[in-house]
């Protein structure tokens, strides 16, 4: 221990305690803030590794939906990012029948809802005989099932919340806001990609 | 006088005696002053305990416990969970850092006489702590269910069919079935992740607890309670907090940095911390053509493969391996000598220590290598003066010439 | 006393030295340049083309090749992927495995996601130059540094066949379309991108190295101040 005696700082007695306190204060500060950045920088990892991993963003590539020979009424599944999308055939008959009852819906305009920019319309989609949803009802997560009358929409099985067929929500249902609808585009007019629009 | 509004801190202190503990523990925990490199490292097991269970539990998030599926899910925490492979090397790494500071602590006790009177129970409790850790580490190296994995965890298991009448009995009941399989990967999963760890964490508390009741030894080997000032503090003792909280925060910095240097740039440690053959799946058919255990077991696997099977009984072997971890425990016992402190004892304990290091070190670079036959007479020869050492104490301490340590510490 | 340590230590050590020369084949060093992105990508190619014939690479998506080694998906798909398979696919042989074990006679051509590891880079490097003719083998081939191997020499044609005597020396006998010099050039990239599959996420590994590294000097250097600073108070 006699090495620390051979220090410059050795003159201990003419410091006076208070400005060992603040000397302490400002190392005790520095050695706080650095021990503090390292362990936010050793905890980051920790928390990245909790998200989706790079296996599952890469099975949630887009997918491709066939729509050859779309029946009004029919309803296509599929699964994209685990979650159920749907591709529903509509005709002048139902989309008539939707605005009529649209003094009943939460929000007829989708203002409360998620959908991409060009699917924010009356009709809630790109070409209005196809309608593209995520098929999960707003409220908690049940997938609706088809009304018994096609043209009537959808219904939730769970908690009895009525969608259009344009997956507008009617008021009165425990779902608060209308079926999300994920991003999409046509490569061609058989065909519908999810999961990538052309605004990108 | 104005009332003062109790704090938190107070409720709590009213409810469970924190401020209690923290005295006991840390701000009046009187230390020895005279500390030295050796004793950094009980400190540095303690924080590789923690990085084992939270990278630990991080892997659990994302690992396959099935034959069929382990070895994919520990490449899919490699390449496909965010910093998975920094989580896993963070584990494997750590695994034999953990075992190179515990031989470090465990050394440093050899050295001062750590173990003796009145510090037999904290020496027992740490024993357990290896034995467990042991356990810990050889349940966890099945886990990847690589080749080494699967043909290590056969070799080990076979040990215990060498138990006379019940052998093949036990051996099947450690497995689950005729052979390493599914189900010895699922049991001994639940042991590495569930059973061992509470184990040790009860058993970490207890040997703290022990520490913190009789207090520490020092590189003098002297009882500093002995030399009290009037507030009844020992005069060359002083608080753990800050002195040693600060002085240990700054080794442990250096320490992390080594770990971090294995951890990026070299975590296979040239095949040493991970075992290439491992990079092939579990494979019944095929062993591969060199196993040996990882190298922290090897000084007590080279034990067992020097005793050769006297009278055609394959069992001396184990129970040579078995003698020599059971008898560490009896190590207060055995040492009689005078004083605790290598610092002043002659000659006889100073050469039997260093013979024990080399006979140590040979025998576990003897047991990563396969066997020759002028191997063998070397492991042989190691393994004699490990059990002279040991079994020679009660003796040889007595025989001593030992010097009478200071009053006071240096 | 101090002579029998010495006897000791010479003895110990004799016997760990003993112990490091083991076989007699000298492997060379494999002269690859980690994170060249066009040596990389002429090895992905030449993988995808000459090895997942008959071996898999499942650990590996064709995805994250792309991504990683800086090539356009739709080029990837275009010039290298045959089958109808995804990008999100991991690298899968064309050869079905049980007509495989039949066909090589022993095991089935193994995964090659992590050989680089299993292996190491030198092996390869030398394996993949090693190859010999011996008629009496159930291929054909041999190989110098993995005697007996089942696998034939698929890249013949390009490296040319070479007879071995019972000196050991090595004989072309056939010249292939390269060079000697391009096929080792070749080989160098393809062992590069085996190299790169088997651990992708290396690069990544050796920057957030460099990262925390300083970070902990930083830690290193205010935790030494303040250590100096308590202790004054006790010395």
């Amino acid at each position: 221990m006699t090495e620390k005696n051979a220090t410059p700082f050795a003159a201990d007695n003419i410091v006076t305690e208070d400005e060992k306190i603040k000397r302490r204060r400002l190392l005790l500060g520095v050695t706080g803030v650095v021990g503090g950045v390292s362990v936010a920088v050793a905890a980051t990892p920790f928390m990245s590794s909790l998200r989706p991993s790079k296996k599952a963003r890469a099975a949630g590539a887009p997918i491709k939906i066939n729509i050859a020979g779309l029946k009004p009424g029919e309803l296509r599944r599929d699964v994209w990012r685990l979650k159920p999308v749907w591709v529903f055939g509509r005709d002048q008959e139902m989309l008539q029948h939707a605005k009529s009852q649209e003094e009943q819906l939460t929000d007829p305009a989708s203002t409360a809802s998620v959908q991409p920019a060009y699917c924010q319309n009356e009709n809630r989609s790109i070409k209005e005989n196809i309608f593209v949803a995520i098929g999960l009802c707003t409220h908690l997560g049940c997938s609706p099932g088809q009304a018994t009358n096609k043209k009537e929409g959808f219904l939730c099985a769970c908690h009895g919340s009525r969608f259009d067929v344009a997956g507008r929500v009617f008021g009165g249902s425990p779902a608060p806001d209308n079926l999300i609808i994920p991003p999409h585009r046509y490569s061609n007019d058989d065909e519908i990609v999810i999961g990538e629009d052309d605004s990108a | 006088m104005p009332e003062q509004k109790a704090s938190f801190g107070d409720w709590l202190d009213y409810r469970i005696p924190w401020r209690k503990a923290v005295r006991k523990h840390l701000s009046e925990y009187y230390a020895p002053k005279n500390f030295n490199f050796w004793y950094i490292f009980g400190a540095l097991s303690i924080l590789m305990f923690v990085i084992q269970i939270v990278s630990g539990i991080f892997l659990t998030m994302s690992y396959n416990p099935s034959a069929e599926g382990a070895f994919a899910s520990v490449e899919y925490i490699m390449r496909d969970v965010h910093y998975g492979w920094l989580i896993r090397y963070v584990h494997s790494t750590g695994a034999s850092f953990f075992f190179i500071v515990v031989y470090m602590h465990m050394f440093r006790a050899l050295l001062y006489g750590s173990y003796r009177a009145p510090r037999e129970l904290i020496w027992i409790l740490g024993m357990l702590i290896f034995v467990c850790m042991m356990a810990e580490a050889f349940f966890g190296y099945l886990l990847p269910w690589g080749q080494t994995s699967y043909w290590g965890a056969q070799v080990i298991v076979n040990l215990f069919s060498a138990v006379p009448v019940v052998g093949e009995w036990l051996s099947e009941t450690i497995r689950g079935d005729y052979a390493i399989s599914g189900a010895t990967l699922n049991r001994f999963f639940a042991l590495h992740v569930a059973a061992i760890p509470l184990i040790l964490v009860i058993l970490v508390f207890l040997h703290i607890v022990a520490l913190h009741e009789v207090g520490s030894n020092n590189p003098d080997g002297i009882d500093i309670k002995k030399n009290k000032d009037s507030n009844g503090n020992p005069l060359d003792g002083i608080p753990f907090h800050p002195y040693y909280s600060v002085k240990d925060l700054f080794y442990a910095t250096g320490f992390l940095i080594l770990f971090c240097l294995v951890v990026f740039f070299a975590p296979e440690m040239g095949g040493y911390f991970l075992e290439y053959p491992n990079y092939e799946p579990a494979n019944a058919l095929k062993t591969p053509d060199h196993i040996a255990p990882v190298w922290y077991f090897t000084p007590f696997y080279a034990i067992l493969r020097a005793v050769p099977p006297w009278f055609g009984i394959k069992l001396w072997g184990v129970i040579a391996m078995g003698l020599s971890i059971v008898l560490l425990f009896a190590m207060p016992w055995l040492d009689r000598g005078l004083v605790r402190s290598i610092r002043y004892r002659g000659w006889w304990y100073k050469s039997a220590l260093i013979f024990f290091v080399i006979s140590f070190f040979g025998l576990g670079v003897l047991g990563v290598l396969p066997p020759t036959t002028g191997r063998t007479i070397f492991a042989q020869l190691f393994t004699v003066i490990y059990f002279l050492f040991l079994l020679g104490m009660p003796f040889y301490t007595r025989w001593d010439k030992t010097t009478t340590p200071p009053e006071r510490v240096h | 006393m101090q002579r029998l340590l010495l006897f000791f230590i010479i003895f110990s050590a004799g016997a760990v030295a003993g112990a490091a020369g083991t076989s007699g084949v000298v492997i060379p060093s494999a002269p690859i340049e980690r994170g060249d992105f066009s040596s990389l990508q002429r090895g992905a190619a030449t993988f995808i083309n000459y090895c997942s014939g008959c071996h898999s690479a499942e650990y590996i998506r064709y995805g994250r090749i792309a991504e990683d080694l800086g090539i356009d998906p739709a080029v990837l798909r275009e010039k290298l992927i045959f089958n109808e398979v995804s990008l999100s696919s991991g690298i899968e042989s064309s050869m079905d495995t049980e007509e495989a074990t039949e066909w090589f006679h022993q095991a089935a051509p193994p995964d090659l996601s992590l050989s680089a590891k299993l292996r190491g880079v030198d092996w390869l490097y030398s394996y993949l130059r090693g190859f010999y003719r011996q008629e009496d083998r159930p291929s054909g081939w041999n190989n110098q540094i993995f005697p007996n191997v089942a696998m034939p020499h698929v890249l013949a044609d390009l490296q040319g066949e070479f007879a071995v005597n019972a000196e050991g020396e090595k004989t072309l006998i056939r010249p292939g379309r390269l060079s000697s010099t391009e096929y080792d050039l070749m080989i160098i990239d393809l062992v590069n991108f085996m190299d790169y599959i088997a651990e992708p996420a290396r690069a990544e590994r050796y920057r957030a190295g460099y990262l925390i590294l300083s970070l902990l000097l930083l830690l290193l250097l205010c935790t030494f101040f303040l250590y100096r600073e308590y202790w004054r108070d006790i010395n």
